[in-house]
């Protein structure tokens, strides 16, 4: 049997949507998902999440329960908004306690960037072209600049890779 | 003040390893290492050892190495130049804006936090943050964020489904009407999602 007729390929995701736009974009997101799902006739099992935003650091003074890794790490995969809310949580204590830490604990050393020039989207460049950027870092945070919550879990290496925040 | 450059074998090979990998999935195959290894003389140096090793189980791919300022230019002058490119943490910054600005706008631009390895689960997020200023007026370009989950469909392993979406997000982009403000457009976020997900229907 063609497995693109069956309907055994199913997949968790964690669904972050964060804060600001995050919010609004987030469910548009899933609907694509959805549509593409039902096409290609395969199962997506969302899990939303309340974590890694401006309300749930406002309830409990932090920006992810303490059994993070251990809730996200059930899943295929995590789909996330955008975070941060600069009136009320500083960029590098909402950032430093969600992004990063989720980065080196699941190290996800390579940062993926295509970029595609689209028809409808207005183009400085007289070229037509495609191309797909990578960045990543090899770079060792010194231990000082860590903030306690990262340091603390990090598990020791050689070198820290730390995908960058743009 | 002294601040210090960290180059392992380790984490220079694994990222070169999947550029390399990602070069070979595509059919231009070819690969540009971002470098500075005539100004910043003993990593950069290195680098560029490390990719031209790397270059050697990949006999199929043609590489090459440009400097990061002259890089920049080529980005602008000649991006067709271009299929994947691979820098160090400082380098990707920056090309990875300079990238979708080329491209025309910060609304579309997709992201993957990936763990090759698949130990754990990687992170897929649109490029932009959460933008207060426009937050809670229902304007906000929804297509990073879609193409996002196209990236994570291609993670998981279903290519046919995240190239439909893609070619979804082109085919409403190319309509006027579903385009969003920031690229000139009446469409809110909504209708703009929506009209990606009929396309797919």
């Amino acid at each position: 049997m063609d497995t693109k007729l069956s309907s055994n390929r199913s997949y968790r995701i964690a669904v972050l949507a964060g804060d600001g736009i995050g919010k609004e974009v987030v469910p548009e997101g899933l609907r694509a998902l959805d549509a593409a799902a039902k096409k290609f006739r395969f199962n997506l099992e969302f899990a939303s999440f309340d974590f890694a935003c401006v309300d749930y650091w406002l309830r409990h003074k932090r920006m992810m329960p303490e059994d993070w890794k251990e809730q996200l790490s059930k899943h295929d995969a995590i789909f996330f908004g955008a975070v941060g809310w600069p009136a009320v949580v500083p960029d590098h204590v909402s950032l430093w306690g969600s992004l990063i830490p989720m980065r080196r604990e699941f190290d996800q050393y390579v940062n993926l960037r295509p970029v595609r020039l689209m028809p409808g989207a207005p183009c400085p460049l007289a070229i037509a072209s495609r191309a797909t950027l990578i960045s990543m870092s090899c770079a060792k945070i010194p231990r000082a600049n860590i903030p306690r919550s990262a340091a603390a879990s990090s598990p020791a290496r050689s070198a820290k890779p730390w995908c960058r925040r743009r | 003040m002294v601040q210090e450059t960290v180059m392992t074998r380790h984490g220079v090979d694994r990222i070169l390893k999947f550029a390399f990998d990602l070069a070979a999935s595509r059919p231009k195959k070819h690969l540009t290492s971002a470098t500075k290894s005539n100004g910043i003389s003993i990593t950069m140096p290195y680098w560029d050892e490390r990719v031209e090793a790397m270059a050697a189980n990949y006999p199929g791919i043609r590489w090459d190495k440009y400097h990061i300022d002259i890089l920049t230019a080529h980005f602008v002058l000649h991006p067709d130049w271009f299929d994947v490119v691979v820098g160090s943490n400082l380098f990707g910054d920056i090309l990875s804006d300079l990238g979708p600005a080329c491209a025309g706008s910060i609304g579309i631009a997709p992201s993957g936090n990936i763990n090759p390895e698949r130990e754990f689960p990687s992170l897929f997020e649109p490029v932009h943050g959460s933008a207060p200023d426009i937050a809670g007026k229902g304007i906000a370009n929804p297509i990073a964020q879609i193409w996002s989950a196209a990236m994570m469909l291609d993670h998981l392993g279903e290519g046919e489904a995240a190239r439909a979406i893609e070619e979804a997000i082109v085919a409403t982009l190319e309509e006027p009407r579903c385009r969003t403000r920031d690229l000139g457009g009446p469409a809110d976020t909504v209708a703009a999602g929506k009209a990606v997900a009929e396309r797919l229907a």
